[in-house]
């Protein structure tokens, strides 16, 4: 996977938006993803393959697909496998969502508050995995001040 | 699944273009040489090849954020490519890709071509697909592990002297506009989810626009359908069923945006 190169695609898809800019979180995590091109095999001198195709095409398009402005940057690994760990630890949430193709995830979850646990892996139904990021991205926002009005 | 079974059926309908694209995961060790080989198995029938980009692995997601997206391809070396087998008449052409089977009917520059209606398109996708399937465990290759039925519809109706309210349904009331302002051209989009048993299974995408045809510059509507369902099970009985529900669901949108009228002239027969 050396030599990989980046090209955004003028061809849209056929979903649509008023618009035009991506938010921070996302060009951000973009930029993240494209660093781990750089990465051959045996990236950990422990036999670790480069981040596949698949991967990191599937960890860009995650970020698309869920992320909006406001959600917590998360922490983005290389996994030795080929696939790429997405990671939040932040708000009373812990979640890990690795990323093996823009088709296949495997995410785990774990609300600290609530003892709320659970791992499962996710296709083309991401309803559950949006619920979560919204709340991270809520509990992210800054608290407003309380106004104190006298009389 | 139980599909919305629509009867619509034309003697005349005014189909340019159909498509069946079935995709599945990546073949593992299906390299650039097996698309090569492949076409032994259909040149006799398709004597012309093509090549053409690959497309990229597309699935239906549901509870994401829609927002305009930007393709992205990771360059690495020559891109494998995807190879089309024509037909000697242009009618036909079988496409193929490292994850993907494409069977298309067209009708280009003979406009007396019939289409030739969806049971015999289906069993010839069915037949086709069986020899590449062959083909595979021929080579020991693994089967493929369907995620994707694609079916497009395109639909070029003459659009000299005929408004577009006697063509579509509730589309655009030229008759809200001032008389001053003739309408020149005009893009609609819809997208609609497709459900069975209270799950999303699919979308269907319909796109209707006035345009010029390309062979001689009269103005033509052109309506367009893309169905995408996510077969039930991986197998050759969740693409047919697939194919089955995206199928009637153009039916229906067909029925349901052009008017009577026009289905008179195109011979309506059910």
């Amino acid at each position: 996977m050396n030599n990989l190169k980046i090209v955004k695609s003028n061809r849209p898809t056929l979903s649509t938006s008023i618009d035009a800019k991506y938010p921070l979180p996302i060009i951000t995590t973009h930029e993240k993803v494209a660093e781990l091109t750089q990465l051959g095999d045996n990236w950990d001198g422990y036999g670790a393959l480069s981040p596949t195709k698949e991967a990191l095409i599937g960890a860009m398009q995650l970020a698309m697909e869920l992320f909006e402005e406001g959600t917590p940057l998360p922490d983005v690994f290389p996994v030795p496998n080929g696939n790429i760990q997405l990671e939040w630890s932040c708000f009373g949430f812990d979640l890990e969502i690795e990323v093996i193709s823009n088709r296949k995830l495997i995410a785990c979850f774990d609300n600290l508050a609530t003892d709320e646990s659970w791992e499962k892996p996710f296709t083309f139904e991401l309803t559950e995995l949006r619920k979560v990021i919204e709340e991270l991205t809520l509990r992210n926002q800054p608290l407003p001040r309380m106004r104190v009005v006298n009389g | 699944m139980t599909p919305v079974m629509s009867n619509l059926s034309f003697k005349d309908p005014p189909l340019k273009e159909v498509a069946f694209s079935l995709q599945f995961e990546p073949i593992e060790g299906f390299h650039i040489g097996y698309l090569g080989l492949v076409w032994n198995e259909f040149k006799s029938r398709y004597p012309r090849v093509e090549s053409a980009d690959e497309l990229p692995h597309e699935i239906e997601k549901f509870g994401i954020i829609s927002r305009q997206q930007k393709g992205f391809q990771f360059l690495e070396g020559v891109p494998p490519p995807r190879v089309m087998f024509i037909s000697e008449d242009n009618q036909y052409i079988t496409q193929l890709q490292k994850d993907r089977f494409i069977f298309n009917w067209r009708k280009l520059f003979d406009e007396s071509l019939r289409y030739p209606r969806y049971p015999a398109v289906k069993k010839m996708v069915l037949d086709e697909l069986e020899i590449f399937t062959s083909f595979l465990t021929a080579n020991d290759l693994e089967s493929p592990n369907f995620d994707q039925v694609e079916v497009t519809y395109v639909n070029h109706i003459d659009a000299d002297n005929r408004s577009i309210e006697h063509v579509f349904k509730d589309v655009i009331d030229q008759s809200r506009f001032s008389s001053s302002l003739m309408l020149e051209s005009f893009s609609i989009n819809l997208k609609h989810l497709i459900r069975r048993n209270d799950e999303n299974i699919g979308r269907m995408y319909t796109a209707i626009e006035k345009a010029n045809r390309i062979t001689d510059g009269k103005d033509i509507y052109v309506l367009r359908f893309v169905g995408r369902v996510r077969p039930k099970v991986p197998t050759l009985a969740g693409i047919v069923d697939a194919m089955d529900i995206v199928r009637e669901e153009i039916n229906n949108c067909f029925s349901s945006v052009t008017t009577n009228a026009m289905h008179e002239e195109w011979n309506r027969e059910g």
